[in-house]
């Protein structure tokens, strides 16, 4: 029975009710559409300035030759070399295959920032984005591990019943549901784990503190794009910066929950991320988190929210654990 | 959502994030046994494995690779590994110098030997193909204000000839000097 824990004031009953609605309150999908509209473009735009490459990146004559990219890279998971092998009783050859492989996978992603067959899309995307970054790991970097992750989570969650086609062809529901929350919700926490744990091994270190990691990274020859020696003659600027991304990456776990704070650090970490972008050279990786942020934080999925970004926090609210729409939530 | 799937929904999620703790920790469970090894491929393929130190290394150099191609006139150009058709693909070829530090020392010849036949298949000028590995480490802002240079040790390096055509048959396509 449902009611009686509704009715139960005891801290256990509240803590339950609390819970349930902070992960089941009915939720629009419109974060999660905007995610999946957001990364299926970065992703898009990635494979059309990179598309030069592929041969060169992924077949046997290429960079990695014969079998060498099998020793790169996790010994578990599918790689190109797998799916030529099924292709190639079809009469299909290597590069053909390649084109194909890379074909489905920007096919994939459009029918993803659509929205149509959304699920099948974003399994089709993930499994062919994980296939690519394992067949030439040595090429991989942050903005694959990100891209691989909220694939993942795009087969799940219900991203494909707001701004999507099959919103529009299929007429699948838009009502408000707990599944979009909850998948909202294991998002948010993915990303706020992601943070605290890289601020966190920041920290560990003394050139995060003294603010020589920034001047040196910007002195790297893979991530130079200004000169920036001037930095030395101030090193006061350097030293904030390092501490700025310190307290910006560990305080996210906290401060990106209250709304009063919210806003705060929203604006924080979109300006640390469009900084990496622009000073350090990874465009891709600054903009897919800043999709991702802006998305999962910055989006409201309160089904009475018709402004659906930066809601104003109203009188007396403090915590998304009290915003009106999660209050009509059931128990557990 | 009824209330079993729920709590079914809540148990996978709270292993699900577990996961993503433990990874985000540096944790390794390949090596635990065989629940070890499947939650690790779980985390391969979800993401859920992934660490998160992005700017952590202790030392404070990379490693950067110089190919330079030499033709039958003996002149010599440094060429870049990628197209240059964009920025995105030029910082990816350019992770490839990190797996140069390899312990093995059969892989970074094999390797090199790699990256000298697409250099052979890119410039077919080329007679010579002179891979260079450096280790680049960026000096200090105290050590920038005294006039100090980025210290460039060499790391690793090989060359390559493309043997002449009667040659090519008996000894293949490349070989290291």
């Amino acid at each position: 029975m449902e009611a009686p824990i509704l009715d139960d004031p005891s801290p256990r009953a509240g803590a339950r009710r609390a819970l349930d609605v902070f992960l089941f309150a009915p939720a629009t999908a419109r974060p999660l559409a905007a995610l999946r509209i957001g990364l299926a473009s970065v992703l898009l735009v990635q494979a059309a300035v990179v598309h030069a490459e592929f041969l060169d990146w992924f077949s046997r004559g290429g960079l990695f030759q014969g079998d060498l990219a099998r020793t790169f890279g996790p010994t578990f998971g599918p790689r190109t070399g797998d799916l030529l092998a099924w292709l190639s009783p079809l009469g299909v050859g290597e590069a053909a295959g390649l084109r194909a492989i890379g074909a489905a996978y920007v096919v994939a992603l459009v029918m993803l920032g659509l929205g149509l067959f959304t699920r099948a899309a974003a399994a089709l995307a993930w499994f062919l984005h994980w296939t690519l970054m394992n067949s030439a790991t040595p090429l991989m970097y942050g903005v694959d591990l990100y891209a691989h992750i909220f694939l993942f989570y795009a087969i799940w969650v219900p991203a494909g019943r707001a701004a999507s086609l099959d919103a529009m062809l299929f007429r699948a529901s838009r009502a408000p549901t707990a599944g979009a929350r909850f998948g909202l919700r294991i998002m948010q926490i993915h990303l706020c784990i992601s943070y605290f744990a890289s601020g966190v091994q920041k920290a560990t270190l003394i050139d995060w503190w003294n603010g020589e990691l920034i001047f040196r990274a910007l002195s790297l020859p893979d991530y130079c794009r200004f000169d920036m020696s001037w930095l030395a003659h101030y090193p006061a600027i350097s030293q904030l910066a390092c501490w700025a991304t310190l307290a910006v990456e560990i305080g996210y776990c906290v401060f990106i929950w209250p709304r009063r704070t919210r806003r705060l650090w929203l604006v924080a970490v979109v300006g640390l991320h469009l900084g990496i972008a622009v000073f350090l050279g990874l465009h891709f990786f600054g903009i897919l988190m800043c999709v991702l942020n802006v998305a999962l934080f910055g989006i409201s999925p309160e089904p009475g929210d018709q402004a659906a970004f930066f809601v104003a926090p109203a009188p007396g609210e403090s915590s998304t654990l009290t915003q009106p729409g999660m209050r009509r939530s059931k128990a557990l | 959502m009824r209330s079993i799937p729920r709590r079914w929904l809540l148990v996978l999620s709270a292993a699900h994030l577990l996961l993503v703790t433990l990874g985000a920790a540096g944790v390794e469970l390949h090596d635990v046994g065989p629940i070890g090894r499947l939650l690790d491929h779980y985390g391969l393929a979800s993401g859920a494995g992934c660490e998160y130190g992005f700017f952590t290394s202790r030392d404070h150099g990379q490693f950067v690779l110089h190919i330079d191609v030499i033709d039958a006139e003996g002149r010599q150009t440094t060429r870049s590994l990628d197209t240059g058709a964009s920025h995105e693909a030029e910082l990816r070829v350019a992770h490839i110098a990190n797996e140069f530090e390899t312990k093995k020392p059969e892989l970074r010849r094999e390797l090199a030997r790699s990256i000298a036949a697409k250099m052979f298949e890119r410039h077919p000028e080329a007679r010579e193909v002179v891979l260079r590995v450096e280790y680049f480490v960026a000096v200090s802002m105290a050590e920038h204000q005294r006039g100090r240079e980025p210290r460039v040790t060499p790391f690793y390096d090989a060359r390559f000839r493309k043997p002449r055509p009667r040659l090519e048959a008996r000894h293949g396509s490349a070989h290291s000097g």
